[in-house]
C-alpha cells in the first residue's frame, strides 16, 4: 500500500522532472493563511492554519494543449498535517470538450467545482456530506457550450489516507449550465453514491447517496453562492443548506456572509458567519463573528492574515 | 518544548521569513487567470477546433518598449510573462489568436477575453469578470466599438469611445491597447509599429 502510493508520487516527480527539461514556463504559487482565533470570549490559539505550494505544467502537441500536470501541497495546523491535497495528470480533448483527470482531484459536486472555502473564515457543509472535497480516481469531464459536466470514480479515500486498490468506490456527477454573456449564472445539479473512509480510519466506511441544486450569481458588486444538498448517509437521512454573499463595499473592503445548516439524521449543526476582507497590496487581512446555535463554540471571533505569491515562469 | 513543536514553530518562522522575501513581489498581482476559457473560445471562433496555450517570455527591453508605447506601466504579474492562446483548425492551421485580459478597474480584476483574427482585426470582446459599480461597459454597444478595430490602432483606442469614462471602461481601453501592444510588440516583433 505504502510502496504503490510512494510509486505514485515517483511517478509524478519524474514526470515533472520532464516538464523541467523539456519546457521553460511552469505556473507556480504558494499561500499561507495565519489565523487566530478567540472561542466563547474565553479560549484562543492562534498559528498556521494552512500553507499550500502548487504547481502547473502543460503539454501541447501540433493541434492544442493535450497534458496538464498539477500536484498541490498543503501543510494544515502549524505543520501537524502535511499532504498532497491535489495531485493529478489530466488529458484535454478537443477544446476541452472532454477531459481525463486521472489522480487526486476535487470531486464534482455542487459549488466544489469553482469555489472552495478552505481559505476562508467560514465553512462548507462538504465534510458532513461527502466527507472530502478530493479524492483519488478517474474523471471524466468537459465544456460543451453553456453545459460542463463532471463525473468521476474514486476510492473514497479523500485526502487523509493512503491510496489503495481498489478502495471503496465513490461515483459524483455535476451537470452544470453557465448563463448570460459573461457567465453571470451558473446553476448546477449533482450527484453522489458509494462508499467513503473514515476520517480518522481507513477500513471504516460510510455510505452516501446524495443530491445537490448549486447556483452562483454576479450581479455587479454583489455575488452569491447557494447549494442545497439531501440524500442518505449511512441509512439516515441528512439536509444541507449552504449560502456565501461578498458584497465589495469599498474598493479594497468586502463584506462576506456565509451561512451553514446541516440536520443528520436527528443531529443539527449550524454556522452563521458575518465578517470582511481587506484586500492590500501585500496582503489580504480578513476578520469575522460566527454564531453557532447547536455547536459549541456558540462564539467565535476569527483573524486571518493570508498571502498568496503566484507566478508564470 | 518538545522536538516537534520546535520544529512545527521554526517550520512556520521560516515560511514567514520567505515570504517576507517574497514580500517584494505584490500579491497585488494580476495574472490573466481564465476559468473554462473554451466556452469563449468558440463564441469568438466557432470554427476551431483546439486551442495551444502559449506563455511569451517578456525581456526588460520588450518590457520598456511596451510601457514606452501605452504610457503607462504594465501591471504586477504581467511583466515577465504574455499569454495568449493560439486558435487551431482541424488540421492544426492558425485560425485565431485569443488573449485574456486582467485590468484594474474600481472593485478588483476587471477581466475580459477578445480574439483577433490572422490578419490582426479583433474579432469579438467579452467581459469575464468585474465588480464595478457603473455597470455601462459590459453592454454591447461599447463593446462593439472595439471590433474591428486593428492591432496597428492600439494607440487611438481611447479615441474609438467619446461616451462618459468610467472605471470600467476606462480598464476595457487601456486593457486592450496594453495587450495589442504586447501582442505586437512580442509575438508580431513590432512589425506594424506605429
Amino acid at each position: 500500500m505504502k510502496t504503490a502510493w510512494s510509486s505514485l508520487k515517483s511517478a509524478f516527480a519524474a514526470l515533472l522532472l520532464v516538464a523541467a527539461v523539456l519546457e521553460a514556463s511552469w505556473n507556480i504559487s504558494a499561500d499561507i493563511d495565519l489565523r487566530y482565533r478567540l472561542s466563547e470570549w474565553q479560549h484562543h490559539d492562534g498559528g498556521l492554519h494552512v500553507a499550500g505550494a502548487s504547481v502547473r505544467k502543460t503539454f501541447s502537441d501540433r493541434k492544442g494543449d493535450r497534458l496538464t500536470l498539477f500536484g498541490l501541497v498543503e501543510a494544515h495546523d502549524n505543520f501537524s498535517m502535511v499532504m498532497a491535497h491535489e495531485l493529478y495528470g489530466l488529458y484535454k480533448g478537443p477544446l476541452g470538450s472532454w477531459n481525463v483527470s486521472v489522480g487526486r482531484f476535487g470531486l464534482p459536486y455542487g459549488l466544489l467545482t469553482g469555489f472552495s472555502a478552505s481559505r476562508l473564515l467560514y465553512t462548507m457543509p462538504h465534510h458532513e456530506l461527502l466527507g472530502y472535497d478530493v479524492d483519488n480516481g478517474i474523471m471524466l469531464s468537459g465544456v460543451r457550450g453553456m453545459l460542463d459536466y463532471g463525473i468521476s470514480v474514486t476510492q473514497g479515500y479523500g485526502p487523509h489516507h493512503l491510496p489503495d486498490f481498489s478502495g471503496h468506490g465513490l461515483a459524483t456527477g455535476r451537470l452544470g449550465f453557465t448563463l448570460g454573456d459573461a457567465g453571470e449564472t451558473i446553476v448546477g445539479v449533482s450527484g453522489v453514491y458509494g462508499t467513503t473512509a473514515h476520517a480518522h480510519d481507513r477500513d471504516m466506511t460510510i455510505d452516501r447517496a446524495l443530491g445537490a441544486l448549486d447556483m452562483t450569481m454576479y450581479l455587479g458588486r454583489l455575488l452569491c453562492r447557494a447549494e442545497l444538498s439531501g440524500g442518505m448517509v449511512n441509512s439516515k437521512l441528512i439536509g444541507a443548506g449552504f449560502v456565501a454573499i461578498d458584497y465589495a463595499l469599498l474598493p479594497r473592503l468586502d463584506v462576506n456572509l456565509g451561512i451553514t445548516g446541516v440536520r443528520n439524521g436527528t443531529e443539527t449543526h449550524d454556522a452563521w458567519f458575518t465578517g470582511v476582507t481587506h484586500t492590500s497590496r501585500w496582503f489580504t487581512l480578513r476578520g469575522g463573528y460566527q454564531y453557532a446555535y447547536y455547536n459549541e463554540p456558540h462564539h467565535q471571533v476569527a483573524v486571518q492574515l493570508y498571502r498568496l505569491f503566484a507566478a508564470n515562469f | 518544548m518538545n522536538r516537534t513543536i520546535r520544529w512545527r514553530y521554526s517550520s512556520i518562522g521560516c515560511l514567514l521569513l520567505i515570504f517576507s522575501a517574497l514580500g517584494v513581489f505584490a500579491q497585488d498581482v494580476y495574472l490573466c487567470v481564465w476559468r473554462n476559457p473554451e466556452r469563449t473560445m468558440t463564441k469568438i471562433f466557432p470554427e476551431a477546433r483546439d486551442y495551444i496555450s502559449a506563455n511569451q517570455k517578456i525581456s526588460p527591453s520588450q518590457l520598456e518598449e511596451i510601457e514606452k508605447r501605452i504610457g503607462t506601466k504594465v501591471l504586477p504579474g504581467q511583466r515577465d510573462v504574455f499569454l495568449y492562446f493560439n486558435m487551431t483548425g482541424d488540421n492544426g492551421e492558425h485560425v485565431g489568436t485569443i488573449i485574456a485580459v486582467t485590468q484594474k478597474g474600481e472593485f478588483g480584476a476587471v477581466e475580459f477575453v477578445f480574439g483577433l483574427d490572422p490578419a490582426g482585426v479583433i474579432e469579438d470582446l467579452y467581459v469575464q469578470r468585474a465588480r464595478e459599480r457603473d455597470q455601462r461597459f459590459k453592454k454591447r454597444d461599447f463593446l462593439d466599438l472595439f471590433v474591428g478595430q486593428n492591432v496597428r490602432g492600439a494607440s487611438n483606442l481611447e479615441k474609438t469611445y467619446q461616451g462618459a469614462k468610467t472605471p470600467g471602461t476606462t480598464a476595457i481601453i487601456e486593457g486592450l491597447e496594453k495587450a495589442l501592444t504586447a501582442y505586437d510588440v512580442l509575438v508580431l516583433n513590432g512589425e506594424n509599429k506605429d
